[in-house]
């Protein structure tokens, strides 16, 4: 329970979102034979933007300017719900997962609003498809996190670590492995991947977050760009924490804080191998299909919930 | 050693829920080759399950049934069935008429309605309810396979899951049918699938598909 | 009358929960009950509707609430069933409702029938938990529920009133007609926007600390003995998920095409800010949310104190506090995160927006509401029944047409297949009976000669 710690992990957790992006991205040029570059290329490319020109639409008002800055600030405040170290963080206590969903959300609208701001087609097609998605993605999010909390009897983040790190890996119920893909499949919808979203497309009829950030330019679009790095690497620790934690420090012993950084960068390291073989392995599906992909997450989750009772 | 016992005794607890599982891909999934392997899947879990019986009571003849499940069920019947899909060089796609999600909720519905259908027995008869449930929805969802999926072949994969469900509700409550039966019943579902290898053949030949809803000769 | 109620038997019990649930159900505007309130609110005038929307709906419930609660003292598990079915429905199909609206106080209006949804999936839940027999979890989903009442009548006033300010400037009401309004109406947008993040539930703002509160219930409900209220009640977490998920849909699409972008006609673009008076009132209603939102414990602590006077708990278990500690700290940390981050920055310059090379953007090009609301209104169009005309005029070729006319009408009709039937089988009945009256003197002497003559034969036999 110490603050300290608590605040290096949230620090680190936003400190290294580019280098997960860089690494994703590495990992699926090599797939495709290509060299790619640098995993360090997306620090490089948020100091670029830093130092640009910041360019505002003349149809712009002040929530323009402003969704940016509020989308960066809440998923950072988001990064400290997750534990990274050891099982607490700094909104330990009181940060519970329906908190972490709705400040999710949060940065979500004022990004929605941002981009329907610019008064091009390009931010409605983005506003649009992304109230879609998220519309539809939060039900099993919060249904999936229901019935982890649930079963392991606390609400909040860093509860629901505790409980199962305390736990033998073989001790934990069966009912977990819906939860997990339930929340594999919304994870993939709520960060914006391949099949849901293609990350790296221009053209109108894939983009659904590069759509939102088309007109942004300069520190403003750096901040929406490190936002959703961030967003990713808090929503890849939350599922490491809540489904395999082991590894992290338990007490505060300074060996196990010492080597619990080394455990959280191998399991991050393999989760960022699956999503580039993912990614790089199936095509994105079409925009009317990702309500039937975010379907088969909400079956699970229901089932997950029901599980909870019935295998009591 | 205490590690692997731990494992294998959480897998063989759990291994309702991994049925459960197979049934979810197998609603989910939108090629013959994913219902295939998991009908493997699901034999290969229910021969364990068997194995631990027999492991547990000594019995031979538990060992002999485990012995015929797995060469039956999880090696020789989807090793023709793939033969069968390899040589008909038909698409893959398994026609269903719902959609994926639609598939899946449906799932879970005869889940949880086999989880409370079961319960006031599961506790009359004291045995797994949690297995129980299990092959009540292995049932089910065999059933719901044949009537949602338009592929013949999948018609054979419904049926054999059906099977399985039987199989697996014999296991729970009566510890295995008698050894004579159950040699019958695998012999039969070879027979079944030979015939059915045979048939899909004839059946495209003669009308150039295998949409079976398209089969409307059989009206009075 | 709760001494009388104690004594009564369970059926004229189940009669009076159930006539008072349908009684104020309509006055709330429980589907399928509601149909009085999308015809209502947007006919009177802002005011009035904010005053209809935040008070009135909720005399029905605190009906309901005194009926259930405190006169019946609560009843078994189905009657919570039902209770939470309704809400649900409600919830659901209001704010699906609310989605395809393009005038805005009829969108208002149904999302006002989608927060009572929410408050009686509150109430179902309280009542659940009474039936089984744990009193400190229905205190807190009873608390959530009376919470959330107060938190929409605020923010819905709040919307009301924004709306009848847009009224004002820009003597319209359709959004299809307007944008750009946060530009030429600053504080008018400002205030609009913090009423929008209120009632999707936001964090730091009123709506939240509500729907917080009936999520922990739901999940508290996974603890109580009966499999069906285990599994039920956590459900209903996943149901609220989804109404809010929607209602964020619904609510972007409201602020961003009416305040956001171009202004689509020549109205928009000349609206001013309107009176001051007006500005301090929405202003006092918006800041009461955020203050709200912020240290809900200000409405908790006398909240619950009521919900523990009619339910008879003793006290709240210590989990339920946290978020009244938690949330002036996540405001804090955003808050200065926000600052930082937008101090960062440099506006050099402003730019015609990115049109793809080609020349200068005009309003039209923007997406426009019913463009908006598309993707899910394709999802649910099993709800909607939209009926669909597409009307082309052709020139000499099929490829360049002079005209198209496209309408989609949302058919999907409480009315016609619920009370038209009713209403006419009524009706027939009634005019069947007609037939008594033949005008004939000497025939309704006849009746009441056979009327004594009925009434000695009955006093024989009695």
């Amino acid at each position: 329970m110490n603050p300290a710690i608590d605040l290096i992990q949230s620090l680190l957790l936003v400190a290294i979102a580019p280098l997960v992006s860089g690494v994703i991205a590495r990992l699926k040029a090599q797939m495709q034979n290509r060299r790619g570059a640098s995993v360090l290329r997306p620090y490089a490319d948020l100091l670029k933007l830093f130092r640009k020109h910041d360019m505002a639409p003349d149809t712009a008002s002040w929530l323009f300017r402003f969704a940016p800055a509020a989308l960066f600030a809440v998923t950072v405040t988001a990064a400290a719900f997750v534990p990274v170290l050891h099982a607490s963080a700094l909104f330990g206590v009181g940060g519970d997962f329906i908190l972490l969903v709705y400040l999710l959300a949060f940065g979500r609208f004022f990004l929605m609003l941002g981009a329907m701001d610019g008064g091009s087609s390009f931010g409605g097609l983005g506003a649009s498809r992304e109230a879609l998605v998220s519309a539809l993605a939060e039900a099993p999010l919060l249904l999936a996190l229901t019935s982890v909390a649930i079963l392991t009897h606390s609400i909040s983040v860093a509860g629901i670590v505790l409980f199962t790190l305390q736990q033998h890996p073989f001790q934990l119920s069966a009912v977990f492995v819906f939860a997990l893909g339930a929340l594999v499949l919304v994870a993939i919808a709520e960060t914006g991947r391949i099949p849901v979203d293609n990350p790296s497309s221009h053209l109108e009829l894939t983009m659904i977050h590069e759509a939102m950030v088309l007109e942004y330019s300069g520190a403003s679009l750096a901040l929406i760009e490190w936002a959703s790095s961030i967003k990713l690497t808090l929503i890849l620790a939350l599922l490491i924490g809540v489904f395999a934690p082991w590894g992290m420090a338990a007490g505060a012993s300074l060996v196990a804080l010492a080597l619990a950084p080394l455990f959280f960068a191998l399991k991050l390291a393999a989760l960022t191998i699956a999503i580039a073989v993912l990614e790089s392995s199936i095509a994105k599906l079409r925009m009317y299909q990702v309500p039937d992909f975010l379907g088969m997450a909400s079956a699970l989750a229901i089932l997950a919930v029901a599980f909870t009772a019935l295998m009591r | 050693m205490g590690l692997i016992e731990i494992a294998a005794a959480k897998a063989l607890a759990s291994s309702a829920v991994f049925l459960f599982f197979t049934l979810l891909v197998m609603a989910a999934a939108k090629r013959i080759s994913t219902c295939i392997v998991m009908f493997s899947v699901q034999s290969a879990i229910m021969a364990a399950e068997i194995l631990a019986v027999a492991y547990a009571n000594k019995s031979a003849e538990a060992y002999t049934i485990a012995a015929l499940v797995i060469v039956v069920k999880v090696l020789a019947i989807p090793y023709l069935l793939f033969r069968i899909v390899r040589n008909l060089k038909a698409s893959q796609d398994v026609a269903s008429s719902t959609t994926g999600a639609q598939s899946v909720f449906i799932m879970v519905g005869l889940i949880l309605l086999s989880f409370f259908a079961v319960a006031p027995y599961a506790r009359t008869l004291r045995v797994d309810e949690d297995m129980l449930a299990a092959s009540i929805a292995l049932l089910l969802a065999g059933a719901f396979l044949m009537v949602s999926r338009k592929k013949a072949l999948m018609q054979v994969i419904g049926l054999l899951i059906l099977e399985n469900g039987i199989l697996l509700a014999a296991l729970t409550t009566i510890f295995g049918m008698p050894l004579v039966i159950e040699i019958g019943i695998f012999f039969d579902l070879l027979m079944g699938v030979f015939l059915m290898g045979l048939f899909v053949f004839r059946i495209r030949d003669t009308f150039e598909h295998l949409d079976v809803s398209k089969l409307r000769r059989l009206r009075g | 009358m709760r001494a009388a109620a104690a004594s009564m038997p369970m059926g004229l019990r189940t009669g009076i929960f159930l006539l008072s649930f349908v009684g104020f159900g309509t006055k709330a505007g429980i589907v399928p009950f509601h149909l009085w309130l999308p015809k209502a609110h947007p006919i009177a005038p802002s005011p009035v509707s904010a005053l209809m929307s935040a008070v009135m709906l909720k005399t029905a419930i605190y009906g309901f609430v005194r009926f259930t609660f405190d006169f019946l003292g609560g009843g078994p598990a189905w009657w919570g069933y039902v209770v939470l079915l309704a809400g649900a429905v409600t919830g659901l199909l209001g704010i699906l409702y609310a989605l395809t609206e393009h005038d805005m106080k009829r969108l208002l209006a149904y999302s006002s029938v989608e927060n009572i949804g929410i408050i009686y999936l509150g109430l179902g839940a309280a009542l659940v938990f009474m039936a089984n027999n744990a009193p400190v979890w229905a205190t807190v989903a009873l608390v959530a529920a009376l919470l959330h009442a107060l938190n929409h009548s605020l923010f819905k006033s709040l919307l009301f009133l924004g709306a009848g300010a847009i009224a004002d400037a820009t003597h319209t009401l359709d959004i299809e007609m307007l944008g750009g309004l946060l530009k030429r109406m600053r504080v008018t947008g400002t205030v609009f926007l913090i009423g929008c993040c209120s009632i999707i539930g936001l964090p730091l703002f009123n709506g939240f600390v509500g729907e917080w509160m009936l999520f922990r219930s739901f999940v508290a409900g996974s603890e109580l003995p009966g499999i069906l209220s285990a599994i039920v009640l956590p459900l209903m977490a996943g149901v609220l998920a989804l109404i809010g998920g929607i209602a964020a849909a619904c609510f972007a699409k409201l602020y961003g095409i009416a305040f956001l972008g171009r202004p689509r006609s020549l109205d928009a673009e000349r609206a001013a800010e309107v009176a001051a008076s007006m500005q301090a009132a929405m202003a006092l209603l918006a800041a009461a949310c955020v203050v709200i939102g912020i240290l809900p414990g200000i409405v908790l602590n006398p909240l619950t104190v009521l919900a523990r006077e009619l339910l008879h708990t003793p006290a709240l278990p210590e989990a339920v506090l946290p978020i009244a500690h938690t949330l002036p700290w996540i405001a804090a940390c955003v808050a200065v995160l926000a600052i930082a981050a937008a101090g960062i920055r440099r506006i050099k310059r402003t730019v015609p927006t990115w049109a793809c090379g080609l020349p200068a953007l005009n309003s039209r090009m923007q997406y426009s509401s019913a463009a908006f609301s598309k993707p899910l209104r394709k999802v649910f169009s099993r709800v909607y029944e939209a009926d669909r005309t597409v009307e082309v005029l052709y020139t000499q070729q099929p490829y360049f047409p002079k005209s198209i006319l496209y309408r989609s009408v949302r058919t999907t009709s409480f009315e016609k297949s619920l009370y038209r039937p009713a209403v006419d089988a009524v009706v027939g009945m009634a005019s069947r009976l007609r037939r008594l009256q033949t005008g004939n003197m000497q025939v309704y002497l006849l009746y009441i000669f056979l009327a004594v003559i009925a009434l000695l034969v009955f006093m024989r036999f009695a």
